[in-house]
């Protein structure tokens, strides 16, 4: 994204050489384990890599840039930085461990279908009632994370997913990586699994979710920085009336107007990127910001990139085809962009003048 | 029982007499009494249509002489005016009606009609018209798209028949088809548009083979087709051979009346309406000011629409400048509102639930929610085929602004 430091390139080689190997979810995640690649933000005394949230987002671009969907977005950007942030908690002990040499995979469930409460049950221990909704890699993994309300307060549970009263509904693999409806039908769980409550819980969240919109935006750039790439090529091989797409200045244009949405958008992810660690407040408004000009770049990248290759675009068996479905669901994760106007336009503050 | 509800109807109105207005409400009745509310309801939910549910529909319409009212009246067609086409496209489309098969209504049936033999006639419009045969169009090629005169499939005249070896593609619901009627090269000498014929090939021949494209939405829509030493009878060439290009022209201009599909966009834009206030969408003025752009430029169009067919009914048979824009506004208005469709239903859309018999019911729900993200995808088509928004601009600045 911006300036690499060669321990970028070094990670950006590797995560290159792994999906040259394989574009299956699974088999890269199992690779991502066997070259010591989960759990980059996991301190080094928790066995892991200690490294921040840039190198993270130089995963999640390179996985939008090859198209492939993984247990990334799930596991390593929501799940196991929030675990690591509660290592002491005696719930978590062992977790990371696994989560890190990927035997198990964790994932965090925020969003409800029907609410998700938690309340107490008699003999200590608590009660879980509910639907989970949009959980990526819900219907792989072993371990999840959600959001409840206990007493009326948020608050956080760790659970495994072969927990009695769990049921999962996996999506079609067509719509997103995995991803599941959770529902949670009276599970029984002991004191020990709940993680955080209260303002703690607030913050594991809204952490959560700022990595969840960083990461599906890194990936969005990927995506957009190969379709141009895609395009570019298409218009330069590609013949009609005897001559190169690209001599018809009509579709010069159109693909200058996606360059200037992508490297509009990339400053806007750096942006964000850099505000990851402001004040909840200021950081939400910018993320905000930052995911509608991203989906909106999303839709003139995508759309152009379609266009512009004709039929052969609107095909699964086409990379462009399928970057442009992952970018449009993109464009609907973590902030579609009638949810991220509505709170702009319900804040006073100002973007531009901040 | 109409005089009452004419006074009420739309104010578009103003550009219809009263008999059209009776007409469009003698439409509207018949739709909705006579083609079965599943069928509809899957329609107007976005849902994929099998087969059958189109065969059924077309064939409730042409029990009714409705299928083919544009064709000459003695195959079926009705004396309409270009209106009441109009009219009639439009009701049918606004009440979710599956449109008859394009391939068969709309493209070889009025070719066949207007230049094939009379044994040609009687064999095959009768047929279409009912959808016992199923048609589809083997135009594109890999190489021949938006310069379809390029097309390299020849045909080579070997005794009573013609030898084709080729390959087409794009080929929609091919996988359904009985019949294709192609655009191939008979005279590989004369200048692109001169050598190319039309030929009607018969699907089970020995030699066609067809392999599916799966499109974005995860469906097969569309589909390549091969043709290797595939045996044509020569009976088979519609009118002369090396005028196909002249019958291909007469076939799009064909296509290109109700191409706007302004019908269907005002059906997406009582979806939109609907969806929103189910899901309290409705509420958000954001949201609602998108709707209210989309429904200005949509009567914008139609009433550009009606000015045509008004100017058509009087007078010389030259065509409308204006009905160049049709195609493309009309495809930028569609794909407009299965935008907004996906935006209304916000992250929801990206549950498409494998099992939709599922635990917590709503399935409804939830495929209304999935067929957005996949009705938005799939739309994406209607500005690159028929002619791409490129190549219409190209038509209107040359045509028209003679630029
Ligand atoms: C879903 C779907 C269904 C279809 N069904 C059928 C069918 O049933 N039968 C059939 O025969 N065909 C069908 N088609 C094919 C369709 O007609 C072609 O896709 C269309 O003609 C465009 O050709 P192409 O895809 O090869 O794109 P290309 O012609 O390669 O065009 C690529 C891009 O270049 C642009 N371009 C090309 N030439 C120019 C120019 N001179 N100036 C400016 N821009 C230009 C185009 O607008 C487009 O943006 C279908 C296509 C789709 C997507």
């Amino acid at each position: 994204m911006k300036a690499l430091t060669d321990e970028h390139r070094m990670l950006q080689d590797s995560i290159e050489g792994i999906l040259s190997s394989t574009s299956d979810a699974d088999a890269v995640w199992t690779q991502l384990a066997e070259l010591g690649m989960l759990g980059l933000t996991i301190s080094e005394a928790d066995d892991g890599a200690g490294l921040g949230l840039a190198e993270l987002l130089l995963f999640a671009h390179g996985f939008g840039q090859a198209g492939v969907s993984t247990h990334y977005l799930g596991a390593e950007i929501l799940a196991m930085p929030l675990l690591a942030a509660q290592s002491s908690h005696p719930a978590v002990a062992g977790l990371l461990a696994d989560c890190v040499a990927g035997t198990r995979i964790a994932t965090l469930a925020l969003d409800d279908l029907a609410p998700v409460t938690a309340t107490r049950a008699a003999g200590g221990g608590f009660v879980i009632s509910g639907v989970k909704t949009l959980v990526p890699s819900g219907s792989k993994a072993g371990i999840i994370v959600l959001s409840a309300s206990l007493d009326d307060a948020p608050a956080l549970f760790v659970l495994d997913t072969e927990t009695d009263g769990i049921t999962r509904v996996p999506y079609e693999p067509a719509a997103s990586g995995a991803g599941a409806d959770v529902v949670f039908d009276a599970v029984g769980v002991d004191e020990a699994a709940l993680l955080a409550k209260g303002d703690e819980a607030d913050r594991l969240i809204a952490d959560a979710r700022a990595r969840g919109l960083l990461a599906v935006c890194a990936d969005m750039l990927g995506c957009m920085e190969k379709l141009l790439d895609l395009t570019v090529d298409y218009l330069r091989t590609r013949q009609q009336f005897g001559q190169p797409l690209a001599s018809f200045q009509v579709l010069q244009h159109a693909a200058v107007d996606m360059y200037v949405e992508l490297e509009t958008a990339r400053a806007m992810l750096d942006y964000g990127v850099r505000l990851y660690d402001a004040p909840q407040n200021e950081r939400a408004h910018a993320l905000d910001a930052v995911k509608f000009k991203l989906n909106a770049a999303a839709k003139t990248v995508g759309e152009s990139a379609v266009q512009l290759h004709g039929g052969i675009g609107m095909t699964m068996e086409s990379l462009t085809g399928r970057l442009f479905a992952r970018l449009t669901a993109d464009r609907l994760s973590f902030g579609d962009s009638r949810a991220c106007l509505a709170r702009l336009v319900a804040n006073d503050a100002s973007i531009a003048l901040s | 029982m109409h005089a009452e509800r004419v006074e009420k109807s739309s104010s578009l109105d103003a550009f219809l007499s009263r008999e059209d207005q009776e007409f469009r409400f003698r439409m509207r009745d018949f739709f909705q009494s006579e083609v079965p509310s599943e069928i509809r309801a899957k329609v107007s939910a976005g849902q994929p249509l099998a087969k059958d549910d189109i065969v059924t529909s077309q064939q409730i319409l042409n029990a009714h002489g409705l299928a083919v009212p544009h064709w000459p009246v003695e195959w079926g067609g009705k004396d309409w005016t270009p209106t009441q086409r109009y009219l009639f496209t439009e009701e049918l489309q606004f009440n979710a009606v599956p449109l008859p098969l394009q391939f068969n209504c709309y493209m070889v049936g009025p070719v066949i009609a207007a230049f094939g033999s009379e044994d040609q006639k009687r064999k095959f419009l009768p047929r279409a018209a009912n959808c016992d045969d199923w048609w589809c169009q083997g135009f594109s090629e890999p190489n021949a798209g938006s310069d379809l005169a390029s097309l390299k499939t020849r045909a080579v005249r070997d005794g009573d028949d013609y030898v084709v070896n080729g390959q087409k593609t794009w080929t929609t619901y091919g996988q359904y088809a009985d019949w294709i009627f192609c655009l191939v090269r008979t005279d590989p000498d004369a200048k692109k548009q001169r050598g190319i014929s039309f030929l009607l090939i018969d699907l089970n021949t020995p030699g066609v083979e067809m392999r599916p494209i799966i499109t974005l939405d995860g469906r097969h829509e569309v589909n390549e087709v091969f043709f290797s030493d595939v045996r044509v009878p020569a009976e088979n060439l519609v009118g002369e051979e090396n005028r196909g290009w002249d019958y291909a022209k007469f076939l799009l201009a064909n296509e290109r009346s109700g191409i706007a599909r302004i019908g269907l966009s005002k059906e997406r834009v009582a979806r939109i309406r609907r969806r929103a206030q189910a899901k309290g969408v409705w509420d958000d003025p954001l949201f609602r000011a998108e709707v209210i752009r989309l429904e200005v430029e949509l009567k914008a169009l139609e009433v550009t629409q009606m000015q045509i067919l008004a100017r058509a009914g009087q007078g010389d048979n030259t065509p409308d400048p204006a009905s160049s824009i049709l195609k493309l506004r009309g495809s930028q208005l569609q794909q407009r509102a299965s935008e907004l469709l996906m935006e209304l239903e916000g992250p929801a859309a990206l549950r498409a639930p494998g099992d939709v018999t599922d635990a917590h019911g709503a399935a409804e729900e939830e495929l209304a929610a999935a067929a957005a993200l996949n009705n938005y995808l799939n739309f994406r088509k209607v500005s690159i085929y028929g002619g791409s928004n490129e190549i219409q601009k190209n038509i209107v600045a040359k045509t028209i602004l003679n630029l």
